[in-house]
C-alpha cells in the first residue's frame, strides 16, 4: 500500500478499490431501501392481490423497488464474486461460475423489472 | 500442478470464535440472500401476472414451509444489515480494537435477536 496511498490521485490506479467501493456505497443504498420496504410490508400485514396491485403500482414504490431489486443483485454479484474467487480454485472455472450467476441474475433482474413495469405503467 | 502457495490455519485445529464464524456467517447470509431474490421476482412476477397465479404465491407463502423460509430469509437480513452496518463502520475507521470487535459482534447478535422478534411479532399481532 505504501506505492500506492489511498487518495484521490491514486484512486483508480488501485486494482480492487473500485469494486470494494461500489460494494459499500451499494450496501447503504440496499439497506436503506430494505428498511423502508420491510417495515411497509409489516405494516400493511397479509396483502390480497388488489392490495398487491396497488402497492407495486404506487410511482414512488415502483422506483423503489425496481432500485432494490437492480442494486440488491448487483451488491449481491460484488459479494458473490468475492466468495467465488475465495473458494474455486480450478483455473478458468471461476470466471464460469461468475459468468453463469452473472446471467442468472440478470435474468431474475430482468424478470422482475418487467414485472414492476407492467404493474406500475 | 498448483503453485506452491502459504496456506491459511487448518480449519480442523482451529479454535471457532465468535469474530470468525460472524464473518463467515455474513458470506453465508450474503448468499442466501441474493439467492432469496429469486422468491421477491417471483412475488413480483405473480403479482404482475394476475390474480390466478397471486392466489397460488400466496398459497405457497401461507404453506408453514413458506412460512419458514420467509422466516430465515428474515433473520439473514436483518443479521447481514447489522452486521454489514458494523463492517461499515470498520470501513470508516471505527471500532477496530480486539475489545470492541466483540462488543460490537454481540451487539448485533442481539439485535438481530431482537428485530427478528419485533418483526414476527407485528407481522403476526
Amino acid at each position: 500500500m505504501a506505492d500506492h496511498p489511498a487518495g484521490i490521485v491514486y484512486r483508480r490506479r488501485i486494482p480492487g478499490l473500485g469494486h470494494w467501493r461500489w460494494q459499500r456505497y451499494s450496501a447503504v443504498v440496499v439497506l436503506l431501501l430494505m428498511i423502508y420496504f420491510v417495515i411497509t410490508l409489516a405494516s400493511l400485514g397479509a396483502l390480497d392481490h388488489a392490495g398487491a396491485l396497488a402497492l407495486v403500482g404506487h410511482p414512488v414504490n415502483a422506483l423503489a423497488l425496481a432500485g432494490l431489486v437492480t442494486i440488491g443483485l448487483w451488491h449481491g454479484m460484488l459479494g458473490l464474486q468475492v466468495v467465488i474467487e475465495d473458494y474455486i480454485s480450478v483455473p478458468g472455472g471461476r470466471h464460469v461460475v461468475l459468468g453463469i450467476v452473472r446471467v442468472a441474475a440478470a435474468l431474475v433482474g430482468m424478470a422482475s423489472l418487467w414485472a414492476i413495469a407492467s404493474v406500475a405503467l | 500442478m498448483a503453485r506452491q502457495r502459504p496456506l491459511s490455519p487448518h480449519l480442523q485445529v482451529y479454535r471457532p470464535q465468535l469474530t470468525s464464524m460472524m464473518s463467515i456467517t455474513h458470506r453465508a447470509t450474503g448468499v442466501a440472500l441474493t439467492t432469496g431474490t429469486l422468491v421477491l421476482a417471483a412475488w413480483l412476477v405473480a403479482v404482475a401476472l394476475g390474480g390466478e397465479s397471486y392466489a397460488m404465491m400466496a398459497k405457497a407463502v401461507a404453506h408453514p414451509l413458506g412460512q419458514f423460509v420467509l422466516f430465515g430469509y428474515s433473520v439473514a437480513l436483518i443479521y447481514h444489515a447489522m452486521n454489514g452496518v458494523r463492517h461499515l463502520s470498520w470501513d470508516l475507521g471505527f471500532g477496530l480494537t480486539i475489545p470492541e470487535v466483540y462488543r460490537s459482534g454481540h451487539i448485533v447478535l442481539f439485535l438481530t435477536f431482537l428485530l427478528t422478534a419485533c418483526l414476527w411479532l407485528a407481522i403476526l399481532a
